[in-house]
C-alpha cells in the first residue's frame, strides 16, 4: 500500500537535541548544540569505585529517532579494560529511550552494562 | 586476506575466531598459550583468523603483536597451502567447510554448545548445529578433558565422528604469586556472568553474617538487572566490585589482590580459570564438576553439590583451615598444573594429533 501524501516524515537531518532535567551532581558534563550531543571526560565515584570517561564522546543525534531519551553514565562491559588500579572502572553513556512510563534499562541483554549515574533527560525533536 | 607474514610452508594453519586480544572468551586465553607451545616445540603454525567479530585497529594490533597470522574469509582460506587444518572455530560460515573440504581437519570443541544451552538454560539457536556440522566435517575431534568426552558420547556425537580424542588446555607458568594465607578476606570471582557459573552465588556469600569481613571481585562480563537487583536487596553493593571485562594486566592484578578463588559452575568443558588459580598459587574453591576434579585432583575446597548451600559450605571449610592446610593444597595443585597442563604438553598432544591426521592421509 502507498503512503499517503499527507503523512508529514520528520527530516532526519533536521533533528535537534534538547537537554533537560540535567543532573546536578554533573551538570557541567554534557552540551547540545543542533543535532551534536557532547559528553565530557567525567568520573562518578559509586560501589566503593570510581567510573572514570577519559574522553569526550560526540553523539550525533540525526543517527537517533526523535523522541525523549534518558542520558545515562554505565560501566562499560563491552571494552575490555586492561587498567591496573581495579578501584578504577572503563564508563560510557547509554541512550535510553522511553518504554511505556519507564526507560530503557542498560542492564537488559544486549547491552548488559551497569548504570552509575543519570546525566540528563534528552528530548530530540 | 591480509598476513603478516610471506612463509608459505607451515604444518599446520590453525582456524580461530578469537586471538589473545579483547578475548570474548576461553578461547582466545587458549590460543595464546598454544601459540607458545607449538612455537617452543617447533611446530610452524599459520594463525588464521575468520568469521571474527575485531574492528579494524584490533586487527592491525594482532598483525603487529603476534607473528604468522593471516585475516581474511572462509573462501580466501581455500588459498592458503596447508597439509593440516586445525579448527578452533565456534562461529563460522559454511564457506569454512568447503575450504576445507580437501585437507585432513583436526576440530577441537572447547565447549559442547549443547550443554551451555542446557546449564544456562539459553537457547543458542543454529550454532549448536554449525557445530555438530564441524564435528561431522573433521576427519577427528579433540575435546579438553575425559569429563567431556563422556558428554560427547551420552550425546550421541559419535554417530556424527568417532574419532574424538583428549587434548587437555595447558598454559605458561605465571609464576607462584601467593606464598602467605594468613588472609581469607577477598573472594575472586572470573569469567563470563552466565547462569551456569552462578554468578549469584558471590553476592549472597557476602551477606552471610559470619563472613561480613569479606570483599568480593568479580572480573567478567557482563552485567544483568538480576545481578543489580540481588546486590541491592542484599545491600552488598559496596561489598562486591565489578572490575568488567579485564584485559591481561588488570586480570593479573586481579590474581594478585585475591586470597582465594570460586567458581561455583554447573558445568565446566575445562576450567581454565581455575588452572590460572593453581599455577599462581592461590586456593580454589569450586564445585567438583567436569574437568576441575581433572584439573585440580584433590587439593580445591570442593562443594559436595552445585547448590549454594554446599558453596558457602566449602568456603567455611577453607576459610577454617590452617595455614599449612592451605599451603599443602596450593603447592600440590601448582605443581600437578605445571606438570599436566603446560602450554609445552598442550602443544605436544597437538602434535601427536596432528602427526596421526598426516599418517592417516598419507
Amino acid at each position: 500500500m502507498a503512503r499517503s501524501s499527507s503523512t508529514t516524515v520528520p527530516n532526519p537531518k533536521e533533528r535537534a537535541g534538547h537537554l533537560r532535567a540535567i543532573s546536578t551532581e554533573h551538570p557541567e558534563v554534557l552540551a547540545c548544540s543542533r543535532h551534536l550531543l557532547t559528553v565530557e571526560p567525567f568520573t562518578i565515584r559509586r560501589y566503593g569505585q570510581a567510573f572514570v570517561l577519559s574522553e569526550r564522546l560526540t553523539i550525533d543525534l540525526r543517527q537517533v529517532r526523535a523522541g525523549d531519551y534518558r542520558v545515562v553514565a554505565v560501566h562499560n562491559f563491552h571494552v575490555e579494560d586492561d587498567g591496573v588500579d581495579l578501584d578504577r572502572c572503563i564508563a560510557g553513556v547509554f541512550l535510553a529511550g522511553r518504554v511505556g512510563d519507564g526507560w530503557e534499562d542498560p542492564h537488559r541483554y544486549p547491552v548488559e552494562c551497569r548504570t552509575v549515574g543519570v546525566l540528563a533527560e534528552l528530548e530530540v525533536r | 586476506m591480509i598476513s603478516n607474514t610471506d612463509i608459505s610452508d607451515f604444518d599446520v594453519v590453525e582456524v580461530t575466531n578469537e586471538m589473545p586480544l579483547n578475548r570474548i572468551g576461553g578461547v582466545g586465553t587458549v590460543v595464546e598459550h598454544l601459540i607458545a607451545g607449538l612455537r617452543t616445540i617447533g611446530v610452524r603454525a599459520l594463525w588464521y583468523v575468520v568469521d571474527h567479530r575485531y574492528r579494524p585497529h584490533e586487527i592491525d594490533r594482532i598483525l603487529d603483536e603476534v607473528p604468522s597470522v593471516a585475516v581474511g574469509t572462509a573462501e580466501e582460506l581455500a588459498s592458503v597451502r596447508a597439509s593440516l587444518v586445525h579448527l578452533h572455530s565456534y562461529n563460522h560460515h559454511e564457506g569454512l567447510l568447503r575450504a576445507t573440504d580437501s585437507v585432513p581437519v583436526l576440530y577441537t570443541v572447547h565447549s559442547l554448545l549443547a550443554l551451555e544451552e542446557r546449564s544456562n538454560g539459553v537457547r543458542l539457536g543454529p550454532a549448536v548445529g554449525r557445530q555438530l556440522a564441524l564435528m561431522r566435517h573433521a576427519d577427528s575431534v579433540a575435546v579438553v578433558s575425559d569429563s567431556e568426552r563422556g558428554h560427547y558420547r551420552r550425546l550421541g556425537y559419535e554417530r556424527l565422528n568417532d574419532d574424538v580424542h583428549v587434548v587437555p588446555n595447558g598454559i605458561v607458568d605465571p609464576g607462584r604469586r601467593r606464598r602467605n594465607h594468613g588472609d581469607r578476606s577477598i573472594v575472586g570471582y572470573c569469567g563470563r556472568l552466565v547462569p551456569r557459573k552462578h554468578p549469584d552465588y558471590l553476592p549472597r556469600l557476602l551477606a552471610e553474617p559470619d563472613l561480613a569481613d569479606t570483599l568480593g571481585l568479580v572480573a567478567g562480563k557482563f552485567f544483568s538487572p538480576y545481578a543489580r537487583d540481588l546486590v541491592e536487596r542484599l545491600e552488598v553493593e559496596d561489598r562486591v566490585r565489578y572490575l568488567g571485562w579485564c584485559g591481561p594486566r588488570r586480570l593479573e592484578r586481579f590474581w594478585e589482590s585475591i586470597d582465594v578463588f570460586v567458581l561455583p559452575t554447573a558445568y565446566e568443558p575445562f576450567g581454565l580459570a581455575a588452572l590460572e588459580a593453581a599455577t599462581r598459587g592461590i586456593p580454589v574453591v569450586c564445585t567438583r564438576v567436569d574437568g576441575l576434579g581433572e584439573i585440580l585432583g584433590d587439593h580445591a575446597w570442593y562443594c559436595e553439590d552445585t547448590t549454594y548451600d554446599a558453596f558457602v559450605d566449602a568456603v567455611r571449610r577453607f576459610r577454617r583451615a590452617t595455614g599449612a592446610e592451605v599451603e599443602r593444597h596450593v603447592d600440590h595443585a601448582r605443581r600437578r598444573a605445571l606438570e599436566c597442563f603446560s602450554e609445552i604438553t598442550m602443544a605436544s598432544a597437538y602434535r601427536r594429533r596432528f602427526d596421526a591426521l598426516a599418517a592417516a592421509a598419507a
